[in-house]
C-alpha cells in the first residue's frame, strides 16, 4: 500500500508540475541569440535576410534584457498585412532619449529594422536629485515656475561632447518660448535644451457669432494672428482705423511686421474681423490645395497679408463717398498676397437699406478676393471688358465653391448658396446671384451684355454670364432669356465642375480671352479631365450654349 | 487559461481525496513538523483586462483617447512559510511577484487644428508594463496523506501593491492639411495603487527526504481598485488571477 500510495504521489506531483509548464507554453517566446552587441551610437538600417536575422535576434535579447519595450504596434494602412513595432531604448529601466528602434513585419517575417541603438551606456540610473529639485533648477534657469502636475521625466541622454548623462527632462514655458531641459540627475545643473516653440490654436468668435478655431503663434507673449502651420504663411494685420497708414502700407511706403498682427493675451479672440479674415484666408488657401492641389496663390506658397480695420468705422459719415466706397463698403486684392476687407458700417447705420458688418465676416467674399490673387499669378486675366468680367467671374465661382466646401446648403447665413456677400448685410441680401443674375441687374445671357465704359467695362456685370454658365453646369436648368435647358452634373458632382473652371481659367486662359475662348477652353478642360462625350463635357457645353456664348 | 487552471485545481483535489482515502488507513495523516518554507517560480495567467478613458485639450477642443488593456501570462516569483499552530493548522505568509509587458490597443480621436467637430481617428497598440506584488496572510490545512505527500489547503486576506504603466496622452505625426494623422504611441505616466483581497489555493509536496522536497501550487487571488490615468479617469482593475508555480519545499 505504501508503493502504490507513492505512485498517487507522483501522479499527482507530475500533474501540478505540469500546469505552470502548460501554461508558460502559452507564452509567446522572443527571438534567440546572443547578438552583436554595439561599442557606441550606431544607425540600423537593415532590410537585407542575414541582418535581419541578426537584429531579431538582437532586439529579442535586448527585449528579455528590458533594453528595448515596446512602445507601439501599428499597422500598415498601405500594405496588408504588415505591422510597425517602435521600441524605445532602456537603460536599467531608465529611457534612453532618442534610442528607437523600428521594425517592419510581415507576418512573422521581419522585413526591416531602422533605428539608433546607444552602446556601452554604463552610467548609474540612481538620481540623487528629486523631480522637485530638478523642476527647481529648470525654473531658475527658464524665469518661470512649473506647477506639480508636470512631473519631470528621468532619462539617459547622450552628451554632445561623449557619453551619456542621467538627466530629468523638464518643459518650461517662458513669455516667448516653450524649452525643454535636460536637468543632470546627479548635480542639477544644466546638460542640454532645445526650444520646442511651436504654433498655436486659438478660438474665437466670428462676425456672425460663430466659433472658429484660429492658427496663431505665441511671439513675446502675446499670441499673434500669425499662421505658421499652413505652407504659406498668414499675417492678418488690423490697422487700427489708421487709413494714412493702410494706403502707406498699400502703397508699399511701410512694411507691415508681426508687431502689426492682430494679438490676443489669451489666445481666445474677441475681433471679429480678424478671426474671420484669418480663418477665412486658411480656410480658402486649404481648398485650392485640396481641392486642385494648387500651394497659394502663386502656387509657389506666397506669404499671404490680411488686412483688417483698415479705416476707423466710426468715421464712415465722416469721409468721402470714395473711401467709404472703397474701404468701408468694399473688400479688394492689393496685389503681392495682399487682401484689404473693408469695415462696414456701426450697428446702426445704414447704406442702399441695409446694415453692413465686416466684409471679412463672408466666406464667399474673403474667397472671391483671394482667388482674385490666384488669377493675378496664373491667367492674369486683364482687368477690363469680358476677360476682366471673366476674372471677376472666376473669382465668384470659388467664392461659391469654397462656402459649398465648408458650409452647409441653405439660405441663412453661413450657409453655402449661389448668391455672393449674402452674409454681409442685415437684412440679407448680396451683390450677385449666380443661380439668378438678373435678380441683381446683371445679364445671364450674352446678348444682354453691358457694353459701355463704366465698370472697366461692365467687369462684375458680365460676370453674371459666366457665373450663370458655372451654375447651370452643375445644378442644371433653364436659361431665363435663351429658354434652353441644361443638364447639369448635379450637386454631388460639382467638385468636377471645379475642377474643369479651375484648370481652364488658371492654366488654359489667355489674360485677353474672351466669352467664347472661356467656352472653348472650358470645353477642353472638361475633355481632359473627364473624357470627350462625358456628361461634364455635355453639361459645360450646354452650359455656355444656354447663356448664349458659342 | 483560468478554466485549464480550475480543471487542473479540481483534478488534483480529486486526486488527493482519493489519495487521502487509501492512506487513512495506513497513516495517521498528522503534521509532525513545525515549519514550511517554500520557493517558487511559476506563470500568472493572464488577468482580465480592462479600458480607461482620457480626456485631453488639443487645437482648442476635447480629444479623447481609450486604451484597451489586456494582459497575458507572466512569469512569477513566489514564497511562502510558515508554522504550525495546532494540530495540522498553520500560519504563514505568502509572497508572490510578477512583471508583464501587456499590450494595450489605443484608439483616440484628435481635434483637427482648424475646424471643431472635425476629428481624426488614430489607433495602435503601446506595451503598457504591469508590475504586481502580493504578500498574504495565509491560514493552512496541511494533510499528509503519505509519508511522502503534503497536500497543503490555505487561504487568507492578500494585500497587493501594483505599479500600471496608463496611456495618458496619443503620440502621433502629422502633416498638412491635418486631415489625417498617424499613431505613433503614447504617453504614459505608472499608477501605483495598492489593495486588499483575499487568496486561496492548493500546495502539493513531494518529499524527497526528511526536510526538502518538490511541490507545486495553485493559487487564486482577487482584489478590485480603481486606477486613473489621468484627472477625471477612472478604471476598475482586478488584481490577482490564478497562479500555479512549483519549486523547492522545505520541512522543519
Amino acid at each position: 500500500m505504501l508503493i502504490e500510495g507513492r505512485r498517487w504521489s507522483i501522479a499527482l506531483l507530475v500533474l501540478c508540475l505540469a500546469a505552470p509548464v502548460l501554461m508558460a507554453a502559452r507564452q509567446a517566446p522572443g527571438g534567440s541569440g546572443a547578438g552583436t552587441r554595439q561599442d557606441r551610437p550606431r544607425e540600423i538600417g537593415a532590410t537585407q535576410r542575414a541582418d535581419l536575422r541578426t537584429w531579431d535576434s538582437e532586439i529579442g535579447r535586448m527585449v528579455r534584457e528590458g533594453e528595448l519595450r515596446l512602445r507601439a504596434s501599428e499597422t500598415d494602412l498601405l500594405l496588408g498585412g504588415r505591422r510597425h513595432q517602435r521600441f524605445d531604448q532602456y537603460h536599467r529601466g531608465v529611457r534612453v532619449f532618442g534610442g528607437e528602434m523600428v521594425r517592419q513585419r510581415d507576418g512573422v517575417e521581419t522585413v526591416s529594422v531602422f533605428g539608433t541603438a546607444y552602446a556601452a551606456i554604463d552610467i548609474d540610473t540612481t538620481p540623487t536629485l528629486s523631480r522637485q529639485d530638478a523642476a527647481t533648477a529648470a525654473s531658475r534657469l527658464a524665469g518661470t515656475s512649473r506647477g506639480p502636475a508636470r512631473t519631470p521625466d528621468l532619462m539617459v541622454v547622450p552628451r554632445d561632447a561623449g557619453g551619456f548623462a542621467l538627466v530629468y527632462r523638464v518643459r518650461l514655458v517662458t513669455d516667448d518660448d516653450l524649452i525643454v531641459y535636460f536637468i543632470d540627475a546627479g548635480t542639477g545643473h544644466l546638460v542640454s535644451s532645445y526650444s520646442d516653440l511651436q504654433t498655436e490654436i486659438g478660438t474665437g468668435t466670428g462676425v456672425l457669432g460663430d466659433r472658429k478655431k484660429v492658427s496663431t503663434t505665441l511671439s513675446s507673449g502675446t499670441y499673434r494672428a500669425w499662421d505658421q502651420m499652413r505652407p504659406a504663411t498668414v499675417y492678418t494685420f488690423d490697422l487700427k482705423g489708421d487709413l494714412t497708414r493702410t494706403q502707406r502700407f498699400l502703397n508699399g511706403l511701410i512694411t507691415l511686421d508681426v508687431s502689426d498682427t492682430s494679438a490676443s493675451t489669451d489666445n481666445t479672440w474677441t475681433d471679429p474681423a480678424t478671426v474671420d479674415a484669418h480663418a477665412y484666408t486658411g480656410w480658402t488657401f486649404d481648398y485650392f490645395y485640396k481641392q486642385f492641389g494648387r500651394s497659394g496663390l502663386d502656387g509657389r506658397n506666397l506669404t499671404i497679408k490680411t488686412v483688417v480695420h483698415p479705416v476707423n468705422r466710426a468715421d464712415w459719415n465722416k469721409v468721402s463717398s470714395s473711401t467709404l466706397n472703397l474701404y468701408y463698403l468694399n473688400a479688394f486684392y492689393a496685389g503681392d498676397g495682399i487682401m484689404v476687407y473693408g469695415e462696414g458700417l456701426p450697428p446702426n447705420a445704414t447704406v442702399g437699406g441695409y446694415k453692413w458688418n465686416y466684409f471679412a465676416g463672408a466666406l464667399d467674399v474673403v474667397a472671391h478676393e483671394l482667388t482674385h490673387g490666384v488669377t493675378d499669378y496664373s491667367s492674369g486675366l486683364i482687368y477690363k471688358n469680358e476677360s476682366g468680367a471673366l476674372n471677376e467671374s472666376f473669382s465668384d465661382m470659388m467664392g461659391a465653391s469654397v462656402e459649398f466646401y465648408y458650409q452647409p446648403v441653405g439660405s441663412a447665413y453661413l450657409k453655402a448658396d449661389y448668391t455672393l456677400g449674402e452674409d454681409l448685410t442685415t437684412p440679407m441680401g448680396g451683390f450677385r446671384s449666380m443661380a439668378n443674375p438678373g435678380a441683381f441687374g446683371d445679364p445671364d445671357h450674352y446678348s444682354k451684355r453691358y457694353l459701355g465704359t463704366s465698370d472697366n467695362g461692365g467687369v462684375h456685370t458680365n460676370s453674371g454670364i459666366s457665373n450663370h454658365a458655372f451654375y447651370l453646369a452643375i445644378e442644371g436648368g433653364t436659361d431665363r432669356t435663351s429658354g434652353l435647358s441644361v443638364t447639369g452634373v448635379g450637386s454631388a458632382a460639382r467638385h468636377k465642375i471645379e475642377k474643369v473652371f479651375y484648370r481652364a481659367f488658371t492654366q488654359m486662359l489667355p489674360a485677353g480671352a474672351t466669352f467664347s475662348l472661356a467656352r472653348a477652353a472650358t470645353i477642353q478642360a472638361a475633355r481632359d479631365l473627364y473624357g470627350a462625350g462625358s456628361n461634364v463635357e455635355q453639361a459645360v457645353t450646354q452650359a455656355w450654349t444656354a447663356v448664349g456664348v458659342s | 487559461m483560468k478554466r485549464r487552471c480550475i480543471l487542473i485545481q479540481a483534478c488534483a483535489v480529486a486526486v488527493v481525496a482519493m489519495a487521502a482515502g487509501r492512506v487513512d488507513a495506513q497513516t495517521s495523516g498528522k503534521w509532525t513538523g513545525t515549519a514550511y518554507l517554500h520557493v517558487d517560480g511559476g506563470v500568472q495567467a493572464a488577468t482580465p483586462g480592462f479600458t480607461s478613458n482620457v480626456t485631453f485639450k488639443l487645437y482648442g477642443e476635447d480629444g479623447t483617447l481609450t486604451a484597451t488593456y489586456t494582459f497575458v501570462n507572466a512569469a512569477l516569483i513566489a514564497g511562502r512559510g510558515g508554522f504550525r499552530i495546532w494540530g495540522n493548522l498553520g500560519l504563514g505568509v505568502g509572497v508572490s511577484r510578477f512583471s508583464r509587458n501587456g499590450e494595450a490597443a489605443i484608439s483616440a480621436r484628435l481635434p483637427h487644428p482648424f475646424h471643431f467637430n472635425q476629428f481624426r481617428n488614430v489607433s495602435g497598440t503601446a506595451g503598457l508594463t504591469r508590475e504586481e506584488t502580493m504578500v498574504s496572510a495565509e491560514l493552512s490545512w496541511l494533510l499528509r496523506p503519505t509519508r511522502a505527500l503534503d497536500v497543503m489547503l490555505f487561504a487568507g486576506p492578500a494585500y497587493f501593491t501594483t505599479r500600471q504603466d496608463m496611456a495618458t496622452l496619443p503620440r502621433y505625426t502629422e502633416t498638412y492639411p491635418f486631415d489625417a494623422a498617424t499613431f505613433t504611441g503614447v504617453e504614459s505616466r505608472a499608477v501605483n495603487k495598492t489593495g486588499v483581497g483575499f487568496t486561496a489555493g492548493l500546495d502539493l509536496s513531494y518529499l524527497i527526504n526528511k526536510h526538502m522536497g518538490l511541490g507545486s501550487l495553485v493559487r487564486f487571488s482577487r482584489a478590485t481598485e480603481t486606477f486613473s490615468a489621468a484627472p477625471g479617469s477612472a478604471s476598475s482593475v482586478t488584481l490577482g488571477g490564478v497562479q500555479a508555480s512549483a519549486g523547492l519545499r522545505l520541512r522543519f
